[in-house]
């Protein structure tokens, strides 16, 4: 699996495309937001962690249709399943790496962002904490929906379909962390739902992506 | 250029196999087997289901009926520990050098070659830090026969492995092959050439299938 990484982030790094437009997307909506409410502080405070979540979520949806479509598409997934390699240690490569070069950043340009609606650093702290914690969820059910409809026509858009209403709880149990985040720090229950959800959605969707890929090549 | 130690002894056996997509049947009651040092030519015209049965001996695809097995002293083995491909599509990620190609594959084959000799034994040296997605359709063909040697499979199942090749590329396959079944592999291989144009010296089967 290790060879399955170094490949897999080379590739990612040598073709940027997909996590900058990600980022880019996150910056750029966030901004316009701001600009929309005439910087009005007081009203970018109150809806800032929502806001930003939704940045994030849209983001990460725009880097996952093509995490598959290509290596089944040039015969690389064949490859790999004669060669041995399990659906569970391509899909997990496709995890960390999706995780160190979309998330990372995203969770990096947070306190950018928080400077601009000029939030606190408490708050600016626990919408990153929260990202950290929660966009794997949203990373593994990306995953499972990618490998799922690779291939498909409209994709891209099945893949919104799939994902997006399994994104409710999410920031429903992220907004609640935030909330509790300054009295009762990084063990409130907000958290560890958002926890529990991340590690729920990884046992789930991990295994589902990889079995989907199999049930796609045949 | 290729590992010389002799492959385990495998044998591919398809068991009155059946195969239809949609309402068409492509073959029934289909039985072969291929032995160690074995070519098996599937002929035939396009679409008549040659790379059918290259899949479903792949695992690709599901026989309706019947049964394929790979097997090595009596015992049955997965494909994963028996079967090398090449395939229509390069399966080569356009953004990695040659080098780097095979210096992947290698790594997942747990194989240790010497990379700048397997790379100049395919004719390659000159491209070995291009990155695959300048690479003619035959230089890539070359780079999947070198990804095939590396993984020491004994079984070989090759898709029109002539296609896009050049004379040289032609008597590179041929010579590949000779030394694969002299190691005590075999080869399945779709066709819809002249069998006789590759590999002339190894022992030969044609199949036929039918509309």
């Amino acid at each position: 699996m290790t060879a399955l990484f170094k490949r897999d982030l080379k590739v990612l790094f040598r073709q940027p495309r997909g996590w900058l437009l990600a980022l880019t997307f996150f910056v750029m909506f966030l901004s316009i937001i701001a600009i929309a409410l005439q910087g009005d502080i007081r009203v970018l405070n109150r809806i800032a962690a929502p806001l930003i979540w939704l940045a994030a979520i849209f983001s990460l949806l725009l880097t996952f249709e093509s995490l598959f479509a290509a290596n089944i598409q040039n015969g690389t997934m064949e490859q790999y399943r004669l060669a041995g390699l399990s659906g569970l240690s391509i899909v997990l490569s496709k995890f960390v790496t999706v995780f160190v070069t979309s998330i990372l950043p995203l969770v990096l340009a947070t306190p950018i962002i928080g400077v601009l609606y000029q939030l606190s650093v408490m708050h600016i702290a626990s919408i990153a904490l929260s990202l950290l914690i929660g966009a794997p969820a949203v990373l593994a059910m990306g995953l499972a929906s990618a490998a799922l409809v690779s291939g498909q026509r409209s994709a891209g858009f099945l893949i919104i379909l799939l994902t997006l209403p399994f994104m409710v709880p999410v920031i429903i149990f992220a907004q609640a962390g935030i909330d509790a985040y300054p009295r009762e720090g990084l063990g409130n229950a907000g958290f560890l739902a958002l926890m529990g959800f991340s590690l729920l959605s990884f046992a789930i969707c991990i295994p589902a992506s990889a079995a989907a890929l199999k049930i796609n090549m045949e | 250029m290729l590992a010389s130690d002799a492959l385990p002894p495998t044998r591919l056996t398809f068991d009155k196999v059946a195969f239809s997509r949609g309402a068409r049947t492509l073959f029934s009651e289909l039985s072969f087997v291929l032995e160690p040092g074995q070519i098996f030519w599937i002929m035939g015209d396009n679409g008549i289901g040659k790379t059918s049965i290259l899949k479903l001996a792949m695992g690709f695809l599901k026989p309706d009926s019947g049964e394929i097995t790979c097997q090595t002293n009596g015992r049955s083995i997965p494909v994963e520990q028996c079967i090398g491909y090449i395939g229509h599509a390069d399966a080569f990620e356009p953004l990695l050098t040659v080098r780097e190609t095979l210096a992947f594959w290698a790594e997942i084959y747990d194989a240790d070659p010497d990379l700048n000799t397997l790379i100049e034994g395919f004719g390659l040296s000159e491209q070995i830090n291009l990155r695959t997605s300048s690479l003619s359709a035959g230089q890539k063909r070359r780079l999947a026969l070198a990804r095939l040697s590396l993984s020491n499979r004994p079984i070989w199942i090759m898709d029109e492995p002539k296609a896009a090749m050049d004379q040289t590329g032609q008597e590179l396959i041929a010579s590949i092959l000779e030394r694969h079944l002299q190691r005590g592999g075999s080869a399945l291989v779709a066709s819809h050439y002249d069998a006789s144009a590759i590999g002339k010296h190894s022992r030969k089967l044609v199949l036929e299938t039918a509309r």
